[in-house]
């Protein structure tokens, strides 16, 4: 009689992998930095876009921006 | 759907050529931005506000736009997919990233050059560093994209491996190396 425990247990062993691999080192890496560079540029569009200096031309916009510049 | 051969050469040399060229267009950049922090006469600075303006709209934009394209049709046309590996995701977003920055960058130089002829313009105003930051950054971005496609390295999104599950009779507990690597 067979044991449909072991069978499973059997059957489990050579399985396909039901879930994907986790992303690799460098993958993670990669995509902190990108993920934080994305959120900067977000973030500084949203300053400027609230702040009240008006648009993002004002950065730029010389000799309006002197007391706005870096 | 996949390309055919002659059509991957094509799109894979437009794609290698505009990308190039972006990296270039995007180092003249840099040497304008200098030439303004470093003049201390107005009109070479305003000159050089002037170029960048123009290779901006007319050589960076479009060679930053056709990455785009080249690179779209290049992967989803071949075994690479747009979703399957990690460097040809992040290849995406550093592009996607680029063109919408770029767009309002130059809209904000193109404020600069009309407030040049507007208004009389001392130096000091024209020493700006947004322009270098901006052209640095972006350079840093490409090669970043071009170190990916070189090395083009190991590694499935959890999409890829699925997709590789479902064309496989075999499971394989690491991808093959003829998806991962060329």
């Amino acid at each position: 009689m067979s044991n449909p425990t072991a069978e499973a247990s059997t059957a489990n062993s050579t399985a396909l992998p039901s879930s994907p691999p986790g992303a690799p080192r460098w993958a993670r890496v990669f995509g902190a930095g990108l993920l934080a560079l994305i959120l900067l540029v977000g973030a500084m569009f949203a300053h400027h876009a609230l702040s009240g200096h008006g648009s993002f031309d004002h950065h730029m916009s010389i000799g309006a921006n002197d007391t706005h510049r870096p | 759907m996949t390309l055919s051969p002659p059509l991957r050469k094509l799109a894979l040399t437009l794609h290698i050529s505009v990308s190039v060229g972006w990296l270039g267009a995007i180092a003249c950049f840099i040497a304008l931005a200098l030439c303004c922090l470093g003049r201390t006469d107005s009109a070479t600075a305003r000159a050089a506000y002037l170029a960048m303006s123009t290779i901006g709209w007319r050589v960076v934009a479009p060679l930053s736009v056709a990455s785009l394209l080249s690179g779209l049709a290049l992967s989803l046309g071949t075994i690479w997919g747009l979703f399957r590996h990690y460097w040809v995701v992040f290849k995406l977003a550093i592009n996607l990233l680029a063109l919408p920055v770029l767009w309002m960058f130059l809209r904000s130089l193109d404020a600069a050059v009309a407030s040049l002829s507007a208004m009389p313009t001392d130096i000091g105003s024209l020493k700006n560093p947004a322009p270098l930051i901006h052209s640095t950054l972006a350079l840093l971005l490409i090669l970043a994209a071009t170190i990916l496609s070189v090395y083009k390295p190991r590694g499935l999104t959890p999409h890829g491996w699925r997709k590789q599950q479902d064309h496989s009779n075999i499971a394989p507990t690491t991808p093959p190396r003829s998806l991962t690597a060329s």
